[in-house]
């Protein structure tokens, strides 16, 4: 897949996220910040234990691997540094730590096992989505394991935040793997642990679970379950299918793409994310 | 996909969403618009005066309506189809609104229109319109999701000649001739 030029990430960033972080700054001032040196601690202290207890991926060991990783990081042209390491552990699940622009990547060996390269792809790229946007910046882990000292209007906007990033990461990911399909697939293994179904039927799948959590939301009768920081694999399904298009567009250079166009259909799934979050 | 021959046909492929994309300065009111048949035989047309939805029936939507009054300027109308499993046909196509309330000649061959067609893997297809010397309304493109195969867009340029925009039926005549 030829490489993509992007010349402002940040404008990918889902303006939800931008609207929510105001919104917050506007009724509890700004959000604390992870101190700089408490960030450098955490960064290096975690950089330890990847380097002690997991293995990190370089070209010789894995180099479909590392060529995936290599084509998603170089997407930033040199922004970041960092490197990617696997864990043995069968959950599909990733993790990355940023400071400075420096980062490190975790993914479990499940994901290296059952998912293709483009999967791949949309998992390390959606990682990256979170160095690039700066969302290490904020720790929402903490802030909100002090949950009974928050008042809940901005706890909630903090978990609504929290979930809004992850659609901003998730485009980065989509921008990384190229297509709509390696996403959607990639989404669908992490959630159901199920490998070998028809992309269609995963379409499928997603769309009608979608129409009824939707629905669901709306009654108010899903509140506990919608308390989380990451929105529901439906929801992300959802946010991916409305921008893809014009995220392969933009990722292929095709003249279809337009910023005027991308920021319309970012305010749709803003205004569906936002409506659901009342 | 080169529109010049009248009736050409070229299969370029299946795909599951699509982006078609018209854009110009001239001052011209140009019209981007889906007409479609759903599986239950419902017909329908996404255009100026219905956009559309991406996040329910009939899952296409347009961006707007730009060039009104023939203005000139940045004008840009983008078509989106997100699903289109529910659909039996769709027939894309454009017109050029001024000529089309007077019954005459599009203008398209004297502005600087461009249209392109780009689907889910990021194929992209340049369009040339070419209505003739009458035409003011231009089939582009027809997806065919009529078998179990999956959706495919093909080439079937056609010209039109509308006087007044009333009725779907008017469209559909000029693309089933």
């Amino acid at each position: 897949m030829k490489r993509p030029v992007i010349e402002d990430f940040e404008a990918l960033r889902f303006g939800y996220e931008e609207s929510l972080l105001r919104r917050i700054t506007e009724r509890a001032g700004p959000i604390p910040l992870r101190d700089f040196s408490d960030a450098q601690r955490l960064l290096n202290g975690r950089r330890q234990d990847l380097l002690g207890d997991a293995v990190r991926i370089t070209a010789d060991l894995l180099p479909q691997v590392y060529t995936a990783y290599s084509f998603c990081l170089d997407l930033f042209r040199g922004a970041y540094s960092g490197d990617l390491f696997v864990r043995q552990s069968p959950t599909y699940n990733a993790s990355v730590f940023a400071h400075e622009g420096k980062f490190d990547l975790l993914i479990h060996s499940g994901l290296l096992n059952d998912f293709t390269i483009d999967e791949l792809r949309f998992v390390i790229g959606h990682e990256l989505g979170h160095v690039a946007f700066e969302h290490s910046r904020f720790p929402i882990h903490e802030i909100l394991s002090h949950l009974r000292e928050i008042p809940p209007e901005i706890a909630s906007l903090l978990l609504s935040w929290s979930r809004a990033a992850e659609v901003s990461a998730d485009r980065i990911g989509l921008l990384c793997c190229g297509g709509l399909t390696p996403a959607v697939t990639a989404l669908f293994k992490t959630a159901s642990g199920l490998r070998g179904i028809h992309v269609d039927r995963i379409l499928d799948s997603f769309r009608g679970q979608y129409e009824e959590l939707e629905r669901g939301i709306r009654k108010g009768g899903d509140a506990y379950r919608w308390m989380r920081t990451h929105p529901m694999i439906p929801i992300r399904f959802k946010a991916l299918e409305m921008a893809a298009l014009d995220i392969v567009a933009l990722c292929r250079g095709a003249p279809g793409f337009s910023w005027k166009g991308f920021r319309a259909i970012d305010a749709q799934i803003a205004f569906i994310l936002e409506s659901l979050d009342r | 996909m080169e529109l010049k021959q009248k009736g050409e046909e070229a299969n370029v492929g299946g795909f599951k969403q699509l982006m078609v994309a018209m854009r110009w300065t001239t001052a011209a009111d140009f019209d981007l618009a889906a007409a479609y048949e759903d599986k239950s035989g419902k017909q329908g047309l996404v255009y100026f005066g219905e956009l559309g939805d991406l996040n329910a029936h009939p899952f296409m939507q347009l961006s707007g309506d730009e060039g009104v009054g023939d203005k000139g300027g940045e004008n840009e109308e983008v078509l989106r189809i997100t699903k289109l499993d529910d659909m039996k046909y769709v027939w894309l196509m454009c017109w050029d609104y001024g000529k089309i309330k007077e019954g005459s000649a599009a203008r398209f061959n004297d502005s600087d229109v461009t249209l392109s067609v780009m689907d889910d893997k990021g194929t992209a297809h340049e369009v040339n319109l070419d209505t003739g010397d009458m035409g003011n309304l231009a089939l582009i493109a027809t997806i065919d999701n009529s078998t179990p195969i999956g959706a495919k867009l093909v080439n079937t340029s056609k010209a039109g000649t509308l006087k007044g925009l009333n009725k779907l039926q008017d469209l559909l005549d000029v693309i089933q001739e």
